[in-house]
């Protein structure tokens, strides 16, 4: 057992102690006893968890230390009117919101009943991740969104870093969405620090009849941050839940999303992109299954990897017996821009219901020469013809978002990623408004 | 001379293609080039707008009295070289609009000018979009996406009116064109023609050099142009053929 194994235990035993919540405190033991027997087993020549080890190695610190000093946050999307919630060092919320018509806390302060589904989606035999997470979760954002609420303005879930310590977190968010109601939320990790972070991020999320849920989950993080964050949905009849992934930016990213349409009519939609480069190693594990009829769900992922980068895609798609009409579709698409960069995509469908309508595909290729020579032929640069082409790639995803300000804002960071702009400072991007990014050397915590 | 090309020879993958090939053109006048599929019309005009993909194995070609064998394919663009494709490619999510826009804007940071303003740039494209009678809708596309052949072959000509090149090399243009489409796209040629320019026009029928009165026309054959005339060779290779040509 290696040191940060050690410590985590320890943190787990402390937190089982002090927990008030019986049931809470149950699957906490329960967790802990699973962790035990896993240990960190992640082996780097599997290539879906490859580099997590390598993270894993590293000391951090796990305890819980008091916020004290709590610099002034504001996570800036221009334009954009939301309510914005802060999580500060996996433990700390802070909500000046008034009058949400919902209910926003502390995940380690939920009652019995509310606490009804936690930890009902994300088991722990599944993965070392998910047990010590459910084990030593330090806090999160608890949401319990009442039924037939429209919730106007978006959420921004903010969790932020700001201790000089390299440090391990592992972060529990439970949201829990009524019947009738709507919501869009906005998630995102920053740190004002460029030390080594470890993240470990479990959301499960429950949405009732007819509800709507957008979830945008954005990654802009230095490439001295692992994060690996689980996303579990699971929708209630005639729900619909789009979810956004823009992963620009982290020294490792795993990002698994499991979604579950357990009542007719649901219907799944997640869009993602992630581009990659320098060592940066980013995989999107996405599970949809399909426990109902007439459910709907569609995936489109993308993805540019450049220099010595690695991404994965690993798309599953499970049709159980009883879900007839099923209708599901998933597109996994690649640019590799350098010799070096490498792909692994792996979509897979699995089908035990006769009447579905199922596709999926993946590409991965270079930029298309034709198109380039043909730019260059009218005069742009092969550098500005290359940017305009993979613009275009990345477009489709963003013109599948609903919110007109998140969509600028993406394009626009889309465009000084692939511009290389936003290395300059890549751990604050989040932070900086435009005006900070056009002179980013100034602005920007190096 | 604007264009002048000296036993120019090249391959492709170990294949020869241009055998030694001379050429030259002032400003001011129109050239046509005809000859069988696969002699290396094409070949020519992308090696001319600096495709890399060919390999130069000997003359050379000279523009403006410069060779430009080391120019990029955007600054031989930028210096007034227009290559009309005679297959325009598809660009899928980027507008005609941005495309247009940053092409213009190129050149103009390459003569030292300061970006086109937003009104003039529309009024621009208006008006060529009127000279080739190209329907309003398809500059609200994607670059040739989902475009017919008739549409992209008007499109290149339409880029060809906004980037107003000193050479122009049309290859096969009218192929793929009915009857009004290659009036219009000849009318739009014909209004672009000045002394200042010249114009290379690759086509396999006579009919495009009723509408184009060409000053010269070259029969590129196995590599080579194996014979130049005035306009009279072009009704009679549509006559003979190129029996004559065959060693
Ligand atoms: N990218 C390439 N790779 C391999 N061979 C090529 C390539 N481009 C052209 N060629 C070959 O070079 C020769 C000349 O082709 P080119 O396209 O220049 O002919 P063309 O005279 O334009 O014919 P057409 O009248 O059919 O358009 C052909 O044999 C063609 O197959
Ligand atoms: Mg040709």
């Amino acid at each position: 057992m290696n040191s940060l194994e050690k410590s985590l235990i320890n943190l787990a035993d402390d937190l089982i102690k002090a927990e008030k919540n019986s049931s809470v405190k149950q699957k906490r033991m329960e967790a802990l006893d699973c962790f035990a027997k896993q240990d960190f087993n992640y082996k780097s020549d599997n290539w879906l968890n490859a580099k997590i080890d390598v993270f894993l190695k590293r000391q951090y610190q796990t305890s819980i230390k008091e916020v004290s000093d709590i610099q002034a946050f504001s996570c800036e999307i221009d334009n954009i009117e939301s309510n914005a919630a802060y999580l500060v060092n996996g433990n700390k919320l802070i909500n000046n919101n008034k009058n949400l018509g919902l209910q926003l806390s502390n995940i380690v302060d939920v009652t019995e009943t509310e606490a009804s589904t936690f930890a009902a989606a994300a088991a722990s035999e599944d993965d070392c991740l998910y047990s010590i997470n459910t084990a030593a979760f330090t806090g999160g954002f608890f949401l319990n969104i009442p039924d037939n609420t429209v919730v106007e303005l978006p959420l921004q879930l903010i969790s932020v870093n700001n201790q000089q310590e390299d440090s391990f977190y592992n972060i529990r968010n439970l949201i829990k969405i009524g019947d009738n109601s709507q919501v869009k939320i906005i998630q995102c990790d920053d740190s004002v620090v460029d030390n080594y972070l470890f993240i470990n991020n479990i959301t499960e999320i429950f949405v009732g009849k007819n509800s709507h849920l957008d979830l945008y989950k954005m990654y802009n993080l230095s490439n001295s941050t692992a994060v690996v964050n689980s996303i579990f949905i699971e929708q209630k009849a005639n729900s619909v839940v789009n979810t956004y992934n823009f992963e620009l930016n982290a020294g490792l990213l795993r990002s698994k999303l499991v979604s579950k349409l357990i009542e007719q009519g649901a219907e799944s939609y997640s869009f993602g992109i992630y581009l990659v480069d320098k060592q940066q190693y980013m995989s999107n594990l996405v599970d949809v299954e399909h426990l109902a009829p007439n459910c709907k769900s569609e995936q489109i992922f993308k993805g540019i990897v450049d220099d010595l980068a690695r991404a994965v895609f690993n798309g599953k798609i499970v049709v159980h017996k009883d879900a007839q009409k099923t209708i599901a579709s998933q597109v996994n698409r690649n640019i590799l821009l350098s010799e070096k960069a490498k792909v692994n995509s792996k979509p897979y469908l699995e089908i035990y219901a006769d009447d579905v309508k199922c596709s999926h595909g993946t590409t991965v290729g270079q930029l298309n020469e034709e198109a380039l020579f043909y730019m260059q032929a009218r005069g742009i640069s092969v550098e500005n013809a290359r940017r305009l082409l993979l613009n275009a790639f990345i477009g489709e995803v963003i013109d599948k978002i609903h919110i007109e300000p998140i969509k600028v804002r993406m394009s626009d960071l889309v465009k000084k990623r692939l511009n290389g702009e936003l290395s300059k400072c890549n751990n604050c991007i989040i932070r900086c408004s435009d005006a900070q990014l056009n002179d980013a050397d100034d602005n920007c915590i190096e | 001379m604007l264009l002048q090309i000296k036993n120019l020879h090249v391959s492709i993958e170990g294949k020869e293609i241009l055998k030694g090939l001379s050429l030259n053109v002032n400003r001011g006048e129109v050239h046509a080039i005809m000859g069988p599929n696969g002699t290396g019309k094409s070949t020519l005009a992308s090696v001319i707008a600096g495709r890399d993909i060919f390999s130069i194995d000997g003359g050379e070609i000279l523009y403006k009295n410069n060779d430009i064998s080391g120019w990029s394919v955007d600054k031989r663009a930028n210096e007034g070289i227009f290559l009309s494709f005679q297959y325009p490619v598809e660009i899928p999510g980027v507008s005609m609009v941005n495309f247009m826009k940053t092409a213009i804007n190129e050149k103009r940071s390459y003569l030292g000018q300061d970006p086109i303003p937003m009104p003039e740039f529309m009024a621009k494209m208006e008006e060529k979009k009127q000279l080739v009678e190209m329907q309003a809708k398809l500059t609200n596309r994607s670059v040739n996406e989902g475009f017919s052949g008739g549409e992209k072959k008007k499109n290149e000509i339409f880029q060809m009116a906004m980037l107003e090149p000193e050479l122009a090399i049309l290859d096969e243009t009218d192929s793929g064109l009915d009857i009004d489409a290659l009036r219009v796209v000849s009318n739009g040629v014909n209004k672009l023609r000045s002394s200042n320019n010249a114009f290379i026009i690759i086509t396999h029928y006579q009919r495009l050099l009723d509408y184009i009165v060409p000053d010269f026309v070259h029969v590129l054959y196995d590599g080579k142009i194996v014979k130049s005339g005035t306009k009279e060779l072009a009704l009679e290779l549509e006559e003979k053929g190129y029996e004559n040509f065959k060693k």
